[in-house]
C-alpha cells in the first residue's frame, strides 16, 4: 500500500475511535496494512461490545410502525447506533424504515456506517436514493465516506454517483479512499474518455502530492489501462511529460510510473523516452533504483530500449556499476520477458572496461540462456561489432564460456557473423582459438 | 517479536478487548501508544454503550403506552 493508503486508513481510524489528528501521530510508526486491519477489528468489537442490547432493539422494534420505529432512530438514537443497527435487520425492513428518514439523516449515517454490514441495504436503496444521499456527503465534501463505499456499491449506482460529481478534483479525491483497488479499473471504464482525460490532466495541474496519490492510484489499474492512460498522457505533448518525469524524479514516484511506461504503446514509449529529462544521470539513478526496488525490469528495460542512444549511454554507465546480483536480476528478466534486444542495446552504450562484470555474468548463464541472447543478436539492431570491444575485457576463461554455444550447428551463422565483424576490426586472431575448440 | 513485558501485557489486553488476535504490524508501536490505543477503544465502547442506555430511555418515552410494556419486555428480558 502507498502513502495515500496510509493516509486514508489514519483519517479512518481517527473517526472511528474520535481522535484528533495530533492524537493519530502516535500510529506513525504503523502502515496502512496494519492500520485497515485495526480498523475493522475495532469496527467488529465495538459491533459486538453492544450486540445483544442492539439486537433486543431490533427485535422491539417490530412491535412499533415504520414511521416511529425510524422517528425513534432518528431523534434518540442517533445515526452512530442507528448505523450499527442496520446490520441486525432484514435489508428490506432496513430499506423501509430509511424510507422515513431525510437524506441529510441517512448521510449521518453513512458516515458512522462500517459498509460491510449494509451491502443488502444499499442494493434495497435503490439508484435514487443513493445518488441523493451522495449528493448531501458531496456537498459535505465527505469524500472519505464516498470512497468507502465505492467498494460495496453496484457499478450501475457508482455511475449514475459519478455523473452528479461534477469537478475532476473531487472524483480523483474520492479515489483515493477507495479500499477495494482492484475495482479501481472497473471505475475507470465509467468515465468516458474526455473525463479521463480531464482527470489525468487535473493531476498535472496539481502539486506533488496530488501527483504522488494519482500516480499511486494509476499504479492499481490493470495492464489495458495503464495502455490507455499512458497514451493520453503522451498525447498531451512535451510540456505535460517533462512537467511528468520532473514530479516522478521529485517525488521518487519511479515505482508508480514505470508499469504505466512498461504497459505503454511501443509509440507511446518511444515518445516518452525521448523527453531531455530522461536523459539526466540523477533521473535515471531514480529510475534504476525504484526497478530494483519493486522488482521493475521488465518495465525498465523496454523504456531502455526506447531511450535516445546518448540517453541510453546514460542508463548503460547506471547499470554497469550495479552489484552483481541487480545484474543478475536483469539478465533473468531479460530471458524470462524475452527482452534480449533491449539488454543487449544496453550492454553495447556500456563502457567496455566497465561491461565486464555484466558480460561476464551473461556468458556464465546456462546454454539455453546464451542460445536465446545469440538468438537477439541475430534478430536485432545490436551487432556484434558494437560488443566486441567489451569482450577485449573479459578473460579468455570467460571467453571460452561461449564456444560451448557455437558448438551447436544451428549457431554457425551466428558464429559467421561474429567471425566477419570481429575481422574486420582485428580481434579474430585473439577469439578464434577461444571460440572455436 | 522483543516488545517489553508492559507492551506484552497491553498487547494480550488489546486481544481481550478485540476478541481477535491484534494485527502483526502494531509490535512497532511504543508502549504509550500501545496503551493510548487501548484506551481509546476502551473509552469508545463506554461512550457507544452510555450512548445505546440514553437512547433507549429516551426512545420508551415516545412508544406508545399500550406497546411501551411488551417493549421493555423484549429490551430487558422481563425487566
Amino acid at each position: 500500500m502507498s502513502q495515500v493508503d496510509l493516509i486514508a486508513e489514519k483519517i479512518k481510524l481517527g473517526r472511528l475511535l474520535s481522535l484528533s489528528p495530533a492524537a493519530l501521530e502516535q500510529y506513525d510508526a504503523l502502515d496502512a496494512a496494519t492500520l485497515r486491519a485495526l480498523r475493522e477489528q475495532i469496527s467488529d468489537s465495538l459491533f459486538d461490545d453492544s450486540r445483544g442490547m442492539l439486537e433486543r432493539v431490533a427485535s422491539a422494534s417490530r412491535l412499533l410502525p415504520n414511521a416511529l420505529v425510524a422517528s425513534v432512530g432518528e431523534r434518540s438514537f442517533g445515526p452512530m447506533l442507528c448505523a450499527r443497527i442496520t446490520g441486525l435487520l432484514s435489508p428490506e425492513r432496513a430499506a423501509a424504515l430509511a424510507a422515513h428518514m431525510p437524506d441529510e439523516f441517512l448521510a449521518d449515517v453513512a458516515m458512522q456506517l462500517d459498509p460491510r454490514s449494509a451491502r443488502g441495504v444499499i442494493a434495497q436503496l435503490g439508484k435514487e436514493r443513493v445518488v441523493a444521499v451522495a449528493k448531501v456527503l458531496l456537498a459535505r465534501g465527505e469524500h472519505v465516506t464516498l470512497g468507502r463505499f465505492v467498494d460495496f456499491l453496484d457499478l450501475d449506482i457508482i455511475a449514475a454517483v459519478v455523473e452528479v460529481i461534477l469537478h475532476e478534483a473531487v472524483l480523483l479525491d474520492i479515489a483515493f479512499y477507495i479500499e477495494a483497488k482492484p475495482r479501481i479499473s472497473e471505475l475507470a471504464g465509467l468515465l468516458p474518455e474526455p473525463r479521463l482525460r480531464a482527470l489525468i490532466l487535473h493531476a498535472g495541474d496539481g502539486d506533488g502530492d496530488t501527483w504522488v496519490a494519482s500516480l499511486a492510484l494509476m499504479s492499481h489499474l490493470n495492464d489495458d489501462w495503464r495502455r490507455r492512460i499512458g497514451d493520453i498522457v503522451v498525447s498531451e505533448g512535451e510540456v505535460f511529460l517533462t512537467r511528468l518525469v520532473d514530479a516522478a524524479h521529485a517525488h521518487d514516484l519511479w515505482d508508480a510510473m514505470l508499469p504505466i511506461v512498461g504497459s505503454m504503446t511501443d509509440a507511446a514509449r518511444l515518445t516518452l523516452a525521448a523527453m531531455p529529462a530522461l536523459g539526466r544521470v540523477e533521473v535515471l539513478e531514480s529510475v534504476v533504483r525504484a526497478a530494483h526496488r519493486g522488482r521493475l525490469w521488465p518495465d525498465f528495460l523496454p523504456l531502455v530500449a526506447a531511450l535516445h542512444v546518448d540517453a541510453r549511454r546514460v542508463a548503460a554507465s547506471v547499470v554497469e556499476v550495479l552489484p552483481e546480483a541487480m545484474l543478475l536480476d536483469i539478465i533473468d528478466t531479460a530471458h524470462a520477458h524475452r527482452l534480449w534486444p533491449a539488454l543487449l542495446g544496453l550492454v553495447a552504450q556500456m563502457t567496455p572496461s566497465e561491461a565486464r562484470t555484466a558480460l561476464r555474468l551473461l556468458v556464465q548463464q546456462e546454454l539455453e540462456v546464451l542460445h536465446a541472447l545469440l538468438e537477439a543478436v541475430d534478430g536485432t539492431l545490436v551487432s556484434w561489432g558494437e560488443l566486441l570491444p567489451h569482450v577485449d575485457h573479459l578473460h579468455d576463461d570467460d571467453v571460452t564460456l561461449l564456444a560451448r554455444v557455437f558448438e551447436d550447428p544451428a549457431r554457425a551463422s551466428a558464429l559467421s557473423a561474429l567471425r566477419a565483424a570481429a575481422e574486420q576490426d582485428g580481434r579474430w586472431e585473439r577469439l578464434e582459438p577461444l571460440l572455436t575448440r | 517479536m522483543n516488545a517489553s513485558t508492559a507492551s506484552q501485557e497491553t498487547l494480550a489486553a488489546l486481544r481481550a478487548e478485540l476478541g481477535a488476535e491484534p494485527p502483526e504490524g502494531l509490535s512497532a508501536l511504543s508502549d504509550d501508544a500501545l496503551r493510548h490505543l487501548l484506551d481509546s477503544i476502551r473509552a469508545q465502547k463506554a461512550q457507544q454503550r452510555a450512548a445505546l442506555d440514553s437512547a433507549i430511555t429516551q426512545g420508551l418515552t415516545v412508544v406508545p403506552t399500550l406497546l411501551r410494556g411488551a417493549v421493555r419486555k423484549i429490551l430487558f428480558k422481563g425487566g
